[in-house]
């Protein structure tokens, strides 16, 4: 299994999940990607997982891709 | 491949989406690869594609329709509108004028008479769900919109906007799409304790994906979820949006 199989099949085995998006740019991402629809993560790799990235965490705030207009401007917050 | 219901539409997905922010403008210009890209993905099983109409302003929407002329009717098809579409002040947001202006531009680009899934790209906090829900139910009745969906909408914004449907005999949304991957585990807010569906994830399988990739490893992945698959003991989303009885007040204030 590979690091880009591990991640895709991370969000694909949630079971809340209906389906992953990825993002290829190369024809080379792709074909690297498709396996990653039929990979089931083992609890043993879910839980390094959270050892590694906690569950409800985000190492770093950049990576979301979303920041609360509210939050932006401080006039509306004054 | 697998397949699930997006929603309980009973409309089946493949648990892949292919996103396609990364076809067109800067990050891939040759449209060919592009659409060679998109094949390999369909004869891989994919068959739910996501674009949007700000992806390379318009330009991914345009190679997705080419490389879907001839397989349209096999592809669950998804866009969003929302986005800054110029300089034009009132070319982007979530209002009426808007919608029934980018629907149609989205339409063209695509090459096809209608929008699988139609879905709202951010919150718009200066619009009124009602009035956007309105507008989408009417592109859904005139038959150019199938199913509505929103992306980014915090657990709170969710339960709106169910609320605001039901309250309106408009048409729900049936899907959220949001950023989530092994980078980013944090539900928006307190989506998580709302326990609706939750995790989608789309926009973010650029963050996330970028920083694999530059790490030599190509990209991680994006979600799609869509409501309406409860976990167990979950209530489903559904059922925490109770309709209200003859004379109850509304109880949500709009802030």
């Amino acid at each position: 299994m590979t690091l880009v199989e591990m991640a895709i099949a991370f969000v694909v085995n949630h079971p809340a999940v209906t389906s992953a998006i990825i993002g290829p740019r190369t024809m080379h991402q792709i074909t690297t990607q498709l396996p990653a629809a039929d990979i089931t993560l083992s609890p043993e790799v879910l839980d390094r997982i959270d050892q590694i990235v906690a569950p409800g965490t985000t190492p770093n705030p950049f990576d979301s891709a979303y920041v609360n207009p509210a939050l932006t401007a401080a006039s509306l917050r004054r | 491949m697998q397949y699930r219901s997006l929603g309980d539409t009973g409309v089946h997905v493949s648990n892949l989406c292919l996103g396609t922010m990364m076809f067109g403008g800067v990050n891939n210009a040759d449209h060919d690869d592009c659409a060679a890209i998109i094949h390999t993905a369909l004869d891989a099983g994919i068959n739910f594609v996501d674009t949007a109409d700000v992806y390379s302003a318009g330009e991914s929407e345009e190679i997705v329709g080419k490389a879907l002329q001839g397989r349209r009717d096999d592809v669950v098809l998804a866009t969003k509108f929302q986005g800054n579409m110029g300089d034009e002040r009132n070319h982007r947001g979530a209002s009426r004028r808007w919608i029934v202006a980018e629907v149609e531009n989205s339409l063209r680009r695509l090459g096809t008479d209608h929008i699988d899934l139609y879905q709202l790209h951010r919150p718009n906090p200066g619009t009124n769900i009602e009035e956007t829900l309105a507008a989408l139910t009417d592109l859904v009745r005139q038959g150019k919109v199938l199913y509505l969906g929103h992306s980014a909408f915090q657990a709170s914004q969710i339960v709106e906007a169910q609320w605001a449907a039901r309250d309106r005999m408009l048409v729900r949304p049936v899907s959220e799409q949001l950023s989530y991957s092994l980078l980013v585990r944090t539900p928006r807010d307190r989506r998580a304790a709302h326990r609706t569906a939750a995790p989608h994830e789309r926009d973010l399988l650029l963050a996330a994906g970028r920083r694999l990739a530059e790490r030599e490893v190509a990209q991680g992945g994006g979600g799609a979820s869509a409501l309406g698959r409860p976990q167990a003991g979950q209530r489903h989303l559904r059922d925490a949006v109770r309709p209200r009885r003859p004379g109850q007040r509304r109880q949500v204030r709009r802030g």
